[in-house]
């Protein structure tokens, strides 16, 4: 029994996917992002893996062509912090598996409430996000992430790797008396003091029961095994990295003050105020998840595009960083929208290129899985989506993805839906300006 | 209007002050505070030359110039002249718009978006709590909107009347009211009037969407024996007159066709059931909103007459969503009836231009008539199309000046002018920021001398104004972000989330 | 032993005076006196550098340099002193007992549980001998009540802050309706700021409505059916119809400037109690406004630690207001608006004469201060010809001081209020706990009286009961450093008890309507607001 647990915990699962035969991209610009573009490049896939990409690329025997001129090539995009596939409707509790009750729940596993089936999940990846963190995102010690690929017969199929991370959401604080906070500024305080209390006693309580247990298996007394202790162990001997959900001053600086502390390798996920200890952040060599460029300044005397700079500022300051939305209960449903905020950080400062990065590879490097994500590469895993240009613009379309090799269908509920009723009979006897989903004409 | 604002303290303590040119009479740009705000002057002739011109009128868009006399667009054409005196900006390789219009707002109001305790609450009014003091003004502007409609929340079937305002940052509330026009009302259909997202509501009236059509019809049948009282005394002039009832006095306003209804609304049923109540009862709907489902009863607003302002892409937040679609503006624009996007959050108003795109994305709508969902459309449905939503002469002078395609996510707004005042520059924004700073800290570091003199006490949590807070307070920057969920998330829905949670 | 005998033996025990001096009936003093070589600023500007203020029987029979002293008077020598006329507090917030609750409303009532017009607030509300103490002791004899209820909030009272009860001290009865923009509690209608706005609306229609309807039936009632009777609608008529002033109290500018929207749409006419920031809305309150009563409550200081994550919270409007809010009643002067001060809204009353000096501070004159707490809320309530001013024939309502009034070092010695002479003792910050049960002893003319006093309630805002003669008696308590003082009354007159507390035990004086005594106590019980099965957490 104790030994699944283990391999279950720390195990990573990989998709088996069915042979494919090899296909090849040809007569578009081929974005790599990780180096050149190449205008009438090739990519060649085989087997879920880039084989070839390049200007002077020859095409294997048997392989299918598609042609794609005048269209781009880009490497899928990661979401780096979502609850894709635990919330279908935000409001409808039955649909609802983001959040667990009680603080401290590390041995919560996000990836085994994957609805694969979710209607959210063909909306998201038709607009070429392609692979997603999805972590739980109640309490303090949240339990562990997946990343997952958006396509696939069951959650087991899609899990790229899992655990991914240790999810913390680091506690408020700071105080506020705005008219919708029900607590009093004492009871606040309280709150934060308990859930700091239960959050430094969690780790200490996890090593203790580390050692008892190592202890044990060395032959000592006798300590029986704690499902969330044992979840934690990864997180102690360093094998899995704690995500810290923290975006004002105090919090990430708590987060880091604990992380040195302790010695934990940690990411920050949010970083609102992130720009403003950026010393910090690289000398720790801690990466940012910039989560959410699309906000309002977090306080009144902040400029209005605060929130559009933080990665522009945190790319000046030479931290490691990327961009993500979708975190919230009510961000799934719109996941789909996050290379916007990585154009709207480029109007405000980051540099293209950087923008693109900060949702393609930067996103892979930070999770652990730059190995296999985030750019056009030799032996990368095939996630590819063709547009009719930049994928930061909203007007672009996407046209066809591959996931994990496989040609994947851009139609979602919405081109059905779209489809169905655009095709109503008119009572006005006029004709249609519309044009077809991207569905429709591939 | 405001005259040139220098806070009259001035002369009396600049010694006091740290910062004096500062602290007082500074310039509008990125101030937090509008009463700290200067009126921008309204020069006599702008001219914006050899511009990216989208008129969202007649006149298309082209390359050329747009001259503006006295706050009203005088002349939008090619190589026009400079009238002497005129402020010239250089247009070369810049983008011009309308001012963007946001259709649905919940910007600026104080003290509560819902009167959520009745189910019909027509009396109350948006124009009464209008807040011309938030920093959100600002930050809209920043985004290029310059017009707005407040909307009471969707607590009630029949909720609260609305106000258009202008993003006039620094004006009071009666100076950012456009005044004079038709006015309107909000009505709500479907989970929200039904509470159904509120918890148990054993005592709530109606809980079911039949329950809040006979509501509906009840009301009116009241507002027409309303009337009818108030015809015959007028006639016979006998007695005491009737007692004014402002509920019904609003309702009757819709029948006589002198007040718009705006309609919350998501299902395809309600739009039609509130349709059809408005034929049996003689009445229009002028606009339907949110209408995720609009796309699958077009042909039928288009017949009555109705219009729509919907979301780009949300979706799924709650269950009456599920079949909302990005295509829906599309689907109702094709099918002829008048389409806006809105954005019911003062975080997303800041980029209404980059909603209209996904009017391009899903359904392939031409450039310029996306760009139409947030400007003419939504003077349209607002009736005011005669003066504002786009560039021609006589109308507003309310515009932006994006430094690409405005439909671009790179573009970004440097000017926006409202009345031919220029209430947004970027350049001088950005110029403002560390002065700002400097203040601030320059008031900390009073405060720490004070301290240190024995002289200050402070307090201890640091929203603690040393006196006694009144009930409601301004949406400051931060209660203007909603804790319930992050990006984009919608004002009202949060208000309702706020309510589950009190119910828990 | 019947009640009464138990009662007459207790004023037989309690009292110095011999028994039979009870059957005598009240005690007689007279009350005549001359405050003598004492510098006297008659009103603003006007100063007499030595001179006698002769008080007669509550009125100022004379004042000048050269004033005789009657034959019959009293002299207080108040060499080096100073005698102002009493402040008057034009805005004195008087918390009701009873909550909104729409189950209490009476036959005649309006419907909503905001609409209080009805209320007359001289004959319901609480007369607590600590608020006017608190008041006193900064200088203030003299105040303009206003209900705490309501969006429209019933008719004030203005009242001297003197000895006694309200009959002695009421000046007016209705003195006018007051009104604020106040949302239902408990989640009735109105609930929003808006809602409260269309109540008002709604209402001030109905009772113009109930005007012409109750005029014309009242004209002739011949052929009229009688109009429903509404207490409500019936109180609103006069400020309905624009003929009586509607007292407006604001919490922040754009209150001021809604108000102002109402009034002008309904024809009605307006007073304002300012929110302290009408320097933000200057040129648009002078025109709404020709008079305002002004708070003082300057915020604090925003907490500032130096560290820049905990100071980013500190905003700059936060900071500005901080800055500029003892700038506005210099605003609110340069803008030629006639300003009154008040006390209203400041969480500790001692603090008052210390806002205003800082208000004089950041630039208001001296003079115009002293005017906006004396003659400006005299002629506010009308009257001018009875106090705010230290001249023959107005009310003997007094400050004597050691100092100029708003010097943040002076004192306040003595306050006199319809004549009668109250001694003022430095309210201090309470020191320890003084909650749980006390048994006291009184020693009077040799003999010991005991006597037990339960103090409760929190730090700040005590509860007391005294349990004398097998009967609990509710009290008011004070607590000042280490000292509480109880206030009750008993047999007619009120009894003082003062402690001064060091650990369980105390001792002290008290006083009565017989006579003074002095008391020791020992604490036997301490408080306990432990909840039930929290016992064992307590340490």
């Amino acid at each position: 029994m104790r030994k699944i647990l283990l391999l279950t915990l720390l195990a990573t699962a990989v998709a088996v996917t069915p042979a494919l035969a090899a296909t090849a991209l040809v007569g578009g610009t081929v974005h790599t992002v990780s180096g050149q573009s190449y205008p009438n490049g090739t990519v060649v896939i085989d087997n879920g893996k880039i084989i070839a990409v390049g200007a002077n690329v020859s095409v294997p025997a048997g392989a299918e062509r598609i042609d794609i001129s005048g269209q781009h090539v880009y490497p899928g995009m990661v979401a780096a912090n979502s609850v894709l596939g635990l919330i279908e409707i935000g409001s409808v509790k039955g649909t609802n598996d983001a959040g667990e009750n009680g603080n401290l729940n590390p041995n919560a596993r996000a990836m085994v409430a994957i609805n694969h089936d979710s209607e959210l999940i063909p909306v998201t990846r038709a607009n070429g996000v392609l692979t997603a963190v999805t972590a739980t995102n109640g309490g303090v010690l949240s339990g562990s992430s997946v990343a997952w690929n958006l396509h696939g017969w069951n959650w087991e199929e899609m899990a790229i790797q899992e655990p991914l991370a240790m999810h913390l959401r680091w506690p408020s604080m700071t105080t506020s008396t705005a008219w919708w906070v029900q607590k009093s500024e004492e009871e606040q305080k309280k709150d934060r003091e308990k859930k700091l209390k239960e959050l430094t006693e969690a780790f200490d309580n996890a090593e203790a029961y580390h050692k008892a247990r190592l202890s044990t298996k060395k032959g000592g007394a006798f300590h029986p095994v704690d499902v969330r202790w044992e979840a934690m162990v990864p997180v102690l001997e360093k094998k899995l990295p704690l995500f810290v959900h923290a975006d004002e001053f105090q919090q990430i600086e708590a987060a880091l003050d604990f992380a040195k502390e302790r010695e934990f390798k940690i990411v920050i996920i949010g970083g609102r105020d992130a720009p403003r200890l950026a010393d910090r952040l690289v000398k720790q060599n801690v990466p940012v998840v910039v989560d959410n460029v699309h906000q309002m300044p977090r306080r009144s005397w902040e400029p209005y595009d605060a929130a559009y700079t933080v990665a522009a500022r945190l790319h000046e300051a030479g931290v490691k960083f990327c961009i993500s939305t979708g975190g919230s209960t009510f961000g799934a449903s719109n996941l789909r929208n996050l290379p916007y905020h990585a154009a709207m950080a480029a109007s405000y400062g980051l540099p293209k290129e950087e923008a693109l990065k900060a949702v393609t590879m930067y996103p892979a490097e930070i999770i652990g899985l730059g190995n296999r994500l985030g750019s056009i590469e030799e032996g990368k895993d095939a996630n590819l989506f063709v547009t009719d240009g930049d994928p930061l613009e909203i007007m672009t379309t996407v046209h066809h993805i591959w996931i994990a090799g496989e040609k994947v269908d851009v139609a979602s509920r919405h081109t059905a839906l779209y489809e169905r009723y655009r095709e109503r009979p008119r009572r006005d006897g006029k004709e249609s300006a519309l044009t077809p989903s991207p569905a429709e004409s591939k | 209007m405001k005259r040139q604002k220098l806070f009259s303290l001035a002369t009396v303590v600049a010694t006091a002050c740290l910062v004096p040119s500062l602290v007082f009479g500074a310039t509008a740009a990125g101030d937090p505070e509008a009463w700290h705000a200067n009126t921008p002057d309204q020069p006599g002739a702008v001219l914006v030359q050899n511009a990216t011109i989208w008129t969202s009128g007649p006149q298309g868009k082209f390359v050329g110039d747009l001259l503006i006399r006295n706050g009203k667009v005088a002349q939008v054409g090619t190589d026009l002249s400079a009238p002497s005196g005129a402020v010239v900006i250089d247009g070369t390789g810049k983008h011009v718009t309308p001012g963007l219009i946001d259709a649905h707002s919940h910007t600026a109001i104080v003290g509560g978006v819902n009167e959520g305790t009745n189910n019909v609450t027509s009396e109350v009014r948006i124009e009464d709590v209008v807040n011309s003091e938030t920093v959100n003004i600002y930050r809209q502007l920043a985004g290029g909107l310059t017009a707005g409609n407040l909307l009471h929340g969707s607590a009630n079937a029949i909720g609260g009347q609305n106000c258009l305002i202008k993003m006039r940052y620094g004006e009071d509330p009666e100076d950012l009211k456009v005044e004079g026009r038709m006015q309107g009302i909000k009505f709500a259909l479907g989970e929200n009037p039904k509470r159904a997202n509120w918890g148990e509501q054993d005592d709530h009236y109606p809980i079911t969407r039949s329950g809040v059509e006979q509501l509906i019809r009840e009301r009116f049948t009241a507002a027409k024996d309303y009337k009818e009282r108030w015809d015959r005394w007028n006639s016979s002039k006998k007695g005491t007159a009737p007692k004014r009832d402002f509920q019904l006095e609003a309702l009757v306003e819709i029948l006589d066709g002198k007040r718009q209804i705006h309609c919350h609304s998501y299902r395809a049923d309600e739009i039609l059931m509130l349709m059809r109540i408005a034929d049996d009862m003689g009445f229009k709907v002028d606009t339907f909103q949110h209408v995720l489902e609009g796309y699958k009863v077009a042909d039928e607003m288009r017949e009555h007459g109705a219009m729509g302002s919907t979301f780009s892409d949300w979706w799924a937040y709650k269950f009456e969503v599920y079949d909302a679609i990005p295509y829906n503006g599309s689907i109702m624009w094709d099918r002829g009836v008048v389409t806006t996007f809105n954005s019911d959050s003062s975080e997303l108003a800041r980029r209404m231009n980059l909603e209209a795109a996904k009017a391009v994305k899903y359904g392939g709508i031409p450039e310029e008539e996306a760009l139409k969902f947030v400007t003419l459309n939504a003077a349209k449905q607002m009736r005011v199309d005669d003066i504002m939503g786009s560039l021609e002469a006589g109308k507003d002078a309310d515009f932006v000046i994006w430094n690409g395609h405005p439909l671009s996510t790179y573009s970004i707004c440097e000017q926006t002018w409202v009345d031919g005042r220029k209430y947004f520059d970027r350049e001088e924004d950005l110029a403002a920021r560390e002065a700002l700073l400097k203040e601030r800290e320059a008031l900390i570091a009073k405060i720490k001398d004070k301290k240190e003199e024995g002289k200050e006490p402070t307090v201890a949590g640091a929203d603690d104004p040393g006196y006694q807070m009144p009930e409601y307070y301004y949406d400051s920057a931060e209660t203007s972000v909603c804790k319930c969920a992050a990006v984009s998330h919608k004002e009202e829905e949060c208000t309702h989330i706020e309510h589950q949670k009190e119910e828990k | 032993m019947s009640r009464l005998l138990h009662r007459a033996l207790l004023c037989a025990l309690f009292s110095l005076i011999p028994t039979s001096l009870l059957a005598q009936g009240p005690v007689y003093t007279p009350n005549v006196h001359a405050l003598t070589n004492v510098r006297i600023v008659t009103s603003p500007g006007r100063t007499i550098e030595q001179g006698t203020v002769v008080v007669r029987d509550g009125l100022i029979e004379a004042v000048g340099a050269n004033v005789a002293i009657p034959d019959d008077a009293q002299v207080w020598e108040l060499d080096s002193l100073t005698v102002y006329a009493g402040l008057i507090d034009p805005a004195m917030e008087v918390k009701l007992p009873k909550a909104d609750d729409e189950d209490d409303l009476a036959n005649l009532d309006h419907h909503l549980s905001v609409v209080k017009s009805q209320t007359l607030l001289a004959t319901g509300m609480p007369f607590k001998a600590s608020d006017r103490e608190a008041r006193r002791a900064v200088g203030i004899t003299t105040a303009r009540m206003l209900s705490n209820q309501g969006a429209f909030r019933g008719e004030a009272a203005i009242a001297n802050l003197g000895k006694g009860d309200l009959s002695y001290n009421l000046i007016e009865g209705e003195a006018g309706q007051v009104a604020a923009f106040s949302t239902a509690k408990g989640g009735g209608y109105p609930g929003s700021l808006m809602g409260v706005v269309a109540v008002m609306r709604q209402t001030l229609h109905d009772a113009q409505w109930y005007n012409q309807a109750m005029t014309s039936f009242e004209a002739n009632p011949r052929g009229l059916k009688r109009p429903e009777q509404n207490a409500a609608l019936e109180a609103l008529r006069s400020v309905a119809s624009g003929q009586e002033e509607l007292l407006f109290i604001t919490d922040d500018v754009l209150d001021l400037l809604r108000a102002h929207e109402l009034a002008a749409e309904l024809g009605l006419s307006l007073s304002y109690i300012g929110s302290g920031e009408e320097y933000k809305r200057i040129d648009e309150v002078k025109t709404m406004a020709s008079q305002l009563v002004l708070p003082v409550h300057f915020p604090k200081a925003p907490g500032v630690s130096g560290e820049e994550g905990k100071d980013l919270s500190v905003s700059l409007e936060k900071l500005r207001h901080w800055d500029n809010a003892p700038k506005n009643p210099t605003a609110v002067y340069d803008a030629g608006i006639e300003f009154a001060f008040t006390a209203h809204g400041l969480k500790d009353i001692g603090k008052f004469r210390e806002k205003v000096s800082e208000a004089i501070q950041a630039g208001l004159p001296h003079d115009a201060a002293l005017a906006s707490c004396t003659t400006v809320p005299a002629k506010m309530l009308g009257l001018s010809e009875q106090m705010g001013r230290v001249e023959t024939g107005m009310v003997a309502n007094l400050v004597v001081t050691d100092g100029a009034i708003f010097d943040p070092d002076t004192k306040v010695r003595a306050v006199w209020v319809d004549g009668n002479r109250f001694e003022v003792q430095k309210i201090e910050k309470p020191e320890g706990d003084p909650r749980g049960t006390w048994d006291y002893v009184a020693l009077a003319g040799g003999a010991e009286y005991p006597g037990t006093v339960i103090l409760g309630g929190e730090l700040g805002a005590l509860t007391a009961t005294v349990v004398a003669m097998d009967e609990e008696i509710p009290a008011e308590a004070t607590q000042s450093g280490s000292t509480v003082s109880v206030v009750f009354s008993m047999m007619g007159g009120q009894f003082t008890l003062d402690l001064n507390i060091n650990g369980d035990n105390a001792d002290g004086s008290g006083s009565s309507p017989f006579g003074d005594f002095s008391l020791t106590a020992t604490r036997v019980k301490k408080h306990s607001d432990s909840k039930p099965g929290n016992g064992g957490l307590d340490r």
